[in-house]
């Protein structure tokens, strides 16, 4: 199995001709390139996102949306009571499949037990300043969910740890470790220091600890970094694999067998029987696609 | 069979795994000793460990890639608690097409599946 991996950032990247100006890690051209937040708080955020899109598809209209996604704003919707408003955070969350179905007795009693340095303002996350309940709700779904999917592999996750939008140098340690084959080995000992250890990925010291892990020469390593080795690739795949691809959500897979050479990343972009997973996926379904390629590729 | 490394340099990220071809977690460790444990001198020599249910289960093994550290390989080569089968080979190109898998086994056949994945690394 060959493994390419393709850097990506949720907030994209900076267009070839900018970043062919400015050479540096800031050549993403962006004023919030270098902000950082935890990923509980960042996950608050993302979930109250996907939450606000699936109200505004429910119908809400995007005044009460507003509202609720301020601080304080469940509780208003619960003391008046706003009772369409209540009955679409239900439906909805049953559509989502949240562990908590939010009745208003559910929702009065979750927001009674929520952490008080949730709320509020004070937790900038993702470019937002939010802090509502329904964001904390929606973000301890969130982390139930990636819990549970981790439990099974026997991980146990690390929210309070730094995130940020361009975590240049630790993607560009692994476009260089892939020369050696140990792309998939740093990858691994990487996320290991950062998801179940807490210790930002960013860090020019979680990436030497990392590459010393899995054999790479350190110094060869730190060499590479004060240099501009990969940089460009880096960021012109922030940039394309959004812009281009269209691509929004990870992580994304396409698989190509013996006899296929297809997907957005193939010559031309074409499509030629390949396979694409987006999302994490399940034991099952990853083992179905190689049974597939089996059976549709495999000389008998 | 045990045996003793002559030196613990390998080569960073060579491809070091076998594992089950069925839907299980038995991995099967493969190392590459700068100097063969036979007194030869510095050849592409592999040590391969098998679990040794392996031969009992007629389960077959095929290739992936991953690395394995020097620290890792000495560990292997030296255990004598293991009830693993430990066999030597002189060419990667045998692993690569299977004849290196247990002997009673039927040859798996092997396929190169590539995968381009879109990640953070956060």
């Amino acid at each position: 199995m060959d493994v390419v991996r393709h850097p990506y950032s949720f907030r994209g990247g900076a267009p070839k001709d900018e970043m062919m100006m400015t050479k540096t890690t800031d050549a993403t051209n962006d004023p919030h390139g270098l902000e950082t937040w935890t990923w509980h708080n960042g996950l608050n955020t993302y979930a109250g996102d996907d939450l606000e899109q699936a109200l505004f598809q429910s119908g809400l209209y995007q005044d009460d949306i507003k509202d609720l996604r301020s601080p304080g704003g469940l509780q208003r919707a619960l003391n008046k009571p706003n009772h369409s408003l209540l009955k679409t955070l239900e439906r909805v969350s049953v559509i989502k499949g949240y562990n908590l179905v939010w009745t208003p007795d559910n929702l009065r009693k979750a927001i009674q037990t929520m952490n008080a340095d949730d709320l509020g303002s004070g937790h900038p996350a993702r470019g937002k300043r939010v802090g509502s309940e329904v964001d904390v709700l929606a973000g301890n779904e969130f982390r139930q969910m990636l819990q549970d999917i981790a439990s099974d592999a026997a991980i146990q996750f690390e929210y309070n740890v730094n995130f940020q939008w361009y975590p240049i140098d630790s993607q560009r340690v692994l476009l260089y470790a892939r020369q050696f084959g140990a792309a998939e080995a740093y990858s691994d000992a990487l996320a290991r220091r950062h998801f179940t250890k807490g210790l930002p990925s960013g860090s020019r010291n979680t990436v030497l600890d990392a590459t010393k892990e899995v054999g790479l020469d350190v110094d060869l390593v730190e060499e590479m970094l004060n240099g501009e080795d990969f940089k460009q690739q880096v960021l012109q795949s922030y940039h394309d694999t959004i812009a281009k691809h269209r691509i929004h959500s990870i992580p994304n897979f396409t698989f190509n067998g013996p006899k296929t050479n297809g997907g957005k990343f193939r010559p031309n972009g074409v499509h030629s029987g390949e396979v694409t997973i987006s999302g994490s996926g399940s034991v099952g379904q990853f083992l179905s696609v190689f049974e597939h390629i089996r059976d549709e590729q495999l000389e008998t | 069979m045990v045996a003793s490394l002559a030196t613990t340099a390998l080569k960073p990220g060579f491809p070091a795994l076998l594992k089950k071809s069925a839907n299980a977690a038995v991995i099967v460790s493969l190392v590459r000793p700068t100097k063969t444990i036979n007194n030869d001198s510095e050849d592409d020599s592999y040590v391969c460990r098998f679990p040794k249910q392996a031969d009992e289960k007629k389960e077959s093994y095929k290739l992936t890639t991953a690395s394995i550290s020097a620290l890792e390989g000495l560990k292997m080569m030296t255990a004598t608690s293991t009830d693993d089968v430990i066999t030597i080979c002189s060419n990667v190109e045998n692993l690569l097409d299977g004849s290196l898998y247990p002997s009673s086994l039927e040859r798996p056949r092997e396929m190169l599946v590539t995968a381009d994945f879109v990640t953070c690394t956060q």
